[in-house]
């Protein structure tokens, strides 16, 4: 339900975006395509939001990551800065805040023809 | 058509214009952005809030009825929605879709507080999701509905069984959505009350 929200207010800010339900599925539309950001979830069956990180990070041009976490998750949050997540958000602000994150991105160097993959 | 003395409307930011001077008019009566008024002797829509004084040059009585129906319309198409759900993000989502309808949506995240806000205000259409702290979705109905039995309702849940889900609506959901669901489909719904 997380993922239908964030697709619908992601989609209709404009942007495109791609929604897979779990981290294998992540990991398949990533090698298919090249996406501006990455937001996952940590916790996913198959592979989960720690691989997809992980996995990106090997790529050549590696997406910005924003990882989802529970509310309150300190260690988890400092884990995934160190571990190359861009930026982390808690989940029941989720869309407020991805919102505030993209228009920091629109201010800032990347311009506005952003990709999402959301998993 | 009978013409009146050129009247002079004070208006403050959002707040209303009021008719009470013109005869025929006793009542209150509310102009606000996006009606039609005459400003400096032009016929124009009301659109700028900033507008601290506006000057209305001449009236007659078929712009007054024209005003009144314009004020009327705008109020029927515009429903106000009361939405509980504890999941903020789906609550934001189904918030700004129907606010793009021009629909005022007030968004609470348990049963508690939708009844609490449902008895301090006036709602033509509540939204409930079934379950919530505190309160479900629809205990929250029985009481909203001993309140008011025709105020026009819709549950939905994600992880309510079908007992629950049918449940709600013998308690008088119109209709409860498995999320996520069509949001073209909940918007009939509030279309349809407002055609009614």
């Amino acid at each position: 339900l997380i993922r239908w929200s964030l697709a619908q207010a992601l989609s209709k800010e404009g942007y495109q975006v791609t929604s897979v339900e779990d981290g294998s599925k992540a990991i398949e539309a990533i090698k298919k395509q090249n996406f501006d950001f990455v937001i996952t979830d940590l916790v996913m069956p198959e592979l989960d939001g720690w691989k997809v990180l992980e996995t990106i990070k090997q790529t050549k041009s590696p997406s910005r990551v924003i990882v989802i976490t529970a509310h309150g998750m300190e260690d988890t949050m400092r884990m995934a800065k160190e571990k190359g997540a861009w930026a982390y958000v808690e989940k029941p602000y989720l869309i407020e805040k991805i919102k505030e994150i993209i228009s920091e991105v629109l201010n800032g160097e990347y311009g506005s023809n952003l990709n999402f993959c959301s998993s | 058509m009978a013409s009146m003395d050129p009247i002079s409307i004070s208006a403050l930011l959002n707040d209303p214009l009021n008719f009470q001077n013109v005869p025929g008019y006793p009542d209150t009566r509310s102009l606000k952005v996006g009606h039609f008024a005459i400003l400096k002797g032009k016929f124009t829509r009301f659109i700028n809030p900033r507008i601290s004084k506006i000057l209305i040059n001449s009236i007659n009585s078929n712009l007054v009825h024209f005003l009144l129906n314009t004020m009327r319309r705008d109020k029927g198409n515009m429903v106000k929605i009361l939405l509980a759900d504890d999941d903020n993000n789906f609550g934001t989502v189904i918030k700004n879709e129907l606010e793009e309808e021009r629909h005022a949506v007030d968004v609470v995240n348990d049963g508690v507080e939708a009844v609490l806000r449902f008895i301090n205000n006036v709602y033509d259409f509540v939204l409930l999701d079934i379950r919530m702290p505190r309160l479900n979705g629809t205990d929250a109905l029985r009481i909203i509905k001993r309140i008011n039995p025709e105020v026009p309702a819709i549950t939905f849940s994600g992880k309510a069984g079908d007992l629950e889900m049918a449940e709600s609506v013998r308690c008088g959901a119109m209709k409860c959505f498995r999320k996520p669901f069509e949001i073209a489909q909940l918007k009939n719904h509030i279309k349809s009350y407002v055609l009614k």
